[in-house]
């Protein structure tokens, strides 16, 4: 039987043609080579956007750390004299003493409840969509705004919290207005506006996890903890792990609803780096100090995470263990 | 900022100067109350001259209402005629007497500019937009080409947008702002010089009192306030003075402060006008400080800053000389956090800004606030009555209170300069500063000020009046000094563990003072 030669492609033909009478510019590239340009071509906005607005302005920034400026009476370097003066100034150790204090009074109530709630939501209840929507509605609302009504509903004298206070006759607490509860309130806050997301995120692992598995362990006698304790949470530790990881970042960026509740307020006692950062930055513009102040927060959390990567191979089980 | 001594004012700022702020006040109120004087020995009006306090008759029930024009003589001949019928009142604003008077402009007249959009930045406060959108309204009269478009910034950003649109590479055509905000821009080189167009003009700084000059002048050698270039113009001054609820006087039955109240009487006045939720006062036993339902003391302007310059404390002086440990400064603080912790008539700050204000008429008897508002609440609280008292005498023996000027400037690299200044001029205009600006606190030009319309357009009271033409003698500036905007939150903060009773005076003052300090001397 005689082979059957391949058919053609117009590639082939397009190749196979001489120079000349493939054309001009781009239409003489081999199709391949075209391909190549139109990746590029559709990679372009996202490369240059990465450059433009996140490795460019990073890499701004650790420049400037070693500089002193307020980008109008020009630039000077000073080697490690920001970070000299930063390690030395009291207010820069107790916005990260206030921010170290909120990262964990946040995020491990969040990866609790969240987990809580999502187990309570990934049963067969009634009405599970509307509880769903209902804890992520936060998520969703501009932390502005409610940062502002919870500002109002924590007023001392006249706002709501004190007032059920006050109707079963507790004492007021000064939320926001004493050093003492001030910051507690904001992680009160943080937790019910961020806790739809870890929610979703442990909601999707639970949904994920192999259901012979836990019938079978049913079967061989397993109460539901015991269940949990061995085969759902082993199975959803690489979510659990992702949740923790990005609360930790989140939270020690944490400055909207301090800037917004308190402004670092009463005293310094919501005083966190970041505010801390934008107070150098934004207001007194030393901004060479201010990005010495954001690359130590970029030490600080890539230590953090590194450790968390460090740590996950006691606690995290891929599928593939 | 200098303080210390008002007195020293015209020696310290305004190096041969003929006019403080001192002595402005003093002349703008004390005209003001020669009206009844005037009046009643003449038939025909006569400039008034500037009585010193001290000469000025007792304040009558009523303001007499000017039959005419008693300045009525260079009628402007320019375009920068004054309007001679009546401005529309401003929205928000007290319905506001026409001004009667024809001021002469303190510049010589302009060339109409080729048409030019122009951007003036401000505060988002309403009567104060209002009133700047009514003068720009009558700027046609002037320049008729010019387009003027307000952008409003919330107060607590201002600076910050300042900044950045000043840096952007394309500032904003003219700023409007206060405490602080010209030093601090100028030490940066930000702020344009008025000098030359001063000159080119023939325009009249010493139609202004000197004093409210004052924080518009600054020297980049020293980097002191009051002395050097002219790099903004003054609208108006203001200042605080204490409203009271005097409902909540009647029904607590306590007697009105006296007009020389003294810290003892704000103590103990307060005292029986602060309740808690089972009536009690807090000289009372079982009085339940954590319910609190209606405070003595409080108000917008809540700041220690009064009762520190008024024990003859301060912060940083002109001279950008931190002296914020000081036994007086000390003293002052102290009884501030006395009258939150110990006497509990004052609220927090942090408490304090979300406690209604006093024009509701609810929980606040005695409000400090600013001079600004008396005509507007004049024409808003219908549902209570009110009056004013100025600050109380402090241990030092002598009134002493805060208040300055709001200033207008431009910024180096504007593009359009000329229209620019010439809009900052029309700002200012004499008979803008009267019609408008009166409303809102004392004309800072000295003709406005004088003239016998002024307290009809304020809607004044004898006893504003009164206050007003004495504040001149004991107000104090709020330290405008270079990087104002950086030490005063650290200062703040550090306060706030006093106010809350968890630090001691003492402490938080010698902490603020390193900080501050640390701050002043940077390079």
């Amino acid at each position: 039987m005689a082979m059957r030669t391949p058919r053609k492609t117009a590639t082939d033909i397009a190749e196979s043609l001489p120079s000349a009478e493939r054309g001009w510019g781009f239409s003489r590239l081999s199709h391949r080579r075209q391909e190549v340009v139109w990746a590029y071509f559709f990679l372009a906005p996202t490369i240059l956007g990465l450059f433009l607005f996140i490795l460019g302005p990073a890499i701004a920034s650790l420049v400037l750390a070693f500089v002193s400026t307020n980008f109008i009476t020009g630039f000077e370097w000073v080697g490690f004299a920001n970070f000299a003066e930063l390690f030395s100034d009291g207010t820069f150790w107790i916005s990260v003493a206030n921010t170290v204090e909120y990262a964990i009074g946040n995020v491990v109530p969040a990866v609790i409840i969240g987990l809580g709630i999502a187990i309570a939501l990934n049963q067969q209840i009634r009405g599970v969509s509307f509880f769903r929507t209902l804890y992520f509605l936060p998520v969703v609302t501009p932390i502005v705004s409610s940062s502002l009504i919870w500002a109002w509903a924590y007023e001392s004298h006249f706002g709501v919290f004190n007032y059920f206070l006050r109707l079963v006759g507790l004492h007021p607490i000064p939320w926001l207005t004493d050093t003492s509860w001030a910051l507690p309130s904001i992680i009160v806050w943080s937790i019910w506006a961020g806790i739809g997301y870890p929610v979703i995120l442990f909601l999707a692992g639970l949904q994920s996890v192999p259901r012979e598995l836990v019938e079978a362990a049913k079967l061989d006698g397993a109460n539901p903890w015991q269940s949990f304790r061995h085969i759902t949470f082993p199975a959803i530790s690489p979510a659990t792990f992702f949740i923790v990881i990005l609360l930790v970042i989140g939270a020690f960026q944490v400055f909207t609803q301090t800037y917004v509740m308190t402004d670092g307020g009463p005293g310094y006692s919501t005083y966190t780096i970041v505010m801390y950062l934008y107070v150098m930055g934004w207001n007194n513009f030393r901004f060479g100090y201010a990005s010495a102040v954001a690359l130590v927060l970029f030490v600080i959390l890539a230590v953090i995470t590194l450790l968390q990567f460090t740590l996950q191979k006691y606690w995290v089980h891929y599928e593939y263990d | 900022m200098k303080v210390v001594n008002p007195s020293d004012r015209a020696v310290v700022g305004q190096k041969g100067a003929s006019l403080s702020r001192r002595v402005f006040l003093q002349v703008a109120g004390g005209a003001v109350l020669a009206l009844p004087l005037l009046q009643a020995c003449s038939s025909a009006p006569a400039t008034p001259t500037a009585p010193a306090p001290t000469a000025v008759p007792h304040p009558t029930d009523v303001l007499p209402t000017p039959t005419s024009a008693p300045q009525a003589t260079a009628a402007a001949t320019t375009a920068a005629a004054a309007p001679t019928t009546a401005a529309a009142a401003p929205t928000g604003v007290a319905t506001q007497a026409a001004a009667q008077s024809t001021l002469k402009p303190i510049a010589n007249p302009q060339p109409v500019l080729p048409a030019q959009s122009l951007i003036l930045t401000m505060w988002d406060n309403k009567p104060h937009m209002d009133t700047v959108a009514h003068i720009l309204a009558e700027l046609p009269k002037v320049q008729p080409n010019l387009k003027v478009t307000i952008q409003a910034f919330p107060d607590a950003e201002r600076e910050t947008k300042y900044k950045l649109l000043a840096t952007s590479g394309n500032p904003p055509d003219l700023s409007i702002g206060c405490c602080g905000d010209v030093p601090t821009f100028a030490e940066l080189g930000l702020v344009l010089n008025l000098d030359d167009l001063v000159k080119r003009d023939n325009f009249d700084k010493t139609a202004f009192f000197a004093g409210s000059l004052w924080e518009g002048l600054y020297d980049p050698k020293t980097k002191y306030i009051g002395q050097g270039s002219l790099l903004a113009l003054p609208v108006n001054f203001v200042f605080d003075l204490c409203y009271y609820n005097k409902a909540m006087f009647q029904k607590a039955n306590v007697d009105e402060p006296k007009y020389d109240w003294t810290w003892d009487d704000l103590v103990a006045i307060a005292q029986k006008l602060t309740f808690d939720n089972n009536g009690k006062t807090p000289t009372q036993a079982g009085f339940d400080k954590d319910n609190i339902v209606q405070f003595g003391l409080g108000g917008a302007q809540w700041n220690e800053f009064d009762l520190v310059i008024a024990a003859g404390g301060d912060y940083v002086t002109a001279e950008n000389k931190v002296v914020i440990d000081s036994p007086e400064t000390i003293k002052g603080i102290a009884f501030v956090q006395d009258l939150i912790q110990k006497y509990h008539v004052l609220p927090t700050p942090s408490a304090n800004k979300n406690i209604p204000a006093f024009p509701t008429g609810k929980v606040v008897a005695i409000s400090k606030d600013g001079s600004w508002n008396f005509t507007i609440w004049t024409d808003a609280i219908k549902d209570f009555e009110w009056d004013v008292v100025p600050v109380p005498i402090g241990p030092i023996g002598k009134r002493v209170g805060y208040g300055g000027s709001n200033q207008f400037w431009s910024w180096n690299g504007v593009k359009q300069k000329d229209a620019a200044w010439d809009v900052m001029k029309w700002l200012v205009d004499p008979m803008m500063d009267l019609t408008y600006w009166g409303t809102q606190g004392i004309p800072s030009v000295k003709e406005a000020a004088l003239a016998l319309d002024f307290p009809k357009i304020a809607e004044f009271t004898p006893k504003m009046a009164k206050i007003s033409s004495e504040a001149g003698a004991y107000i104090q500036s709020s330290d405008p000094t270079i990087r104002s905007s950086e030490w005063k939150p650290v200062l703040a903060a550090e306060l706030g563990l006093v106010w809350e009773g968890k630090e001691t005076p003492e402490d938080a003052c010698k902490k603020a003072q390193q900080k501050v300090e640390a701050i002043m001397t940077r390079k």
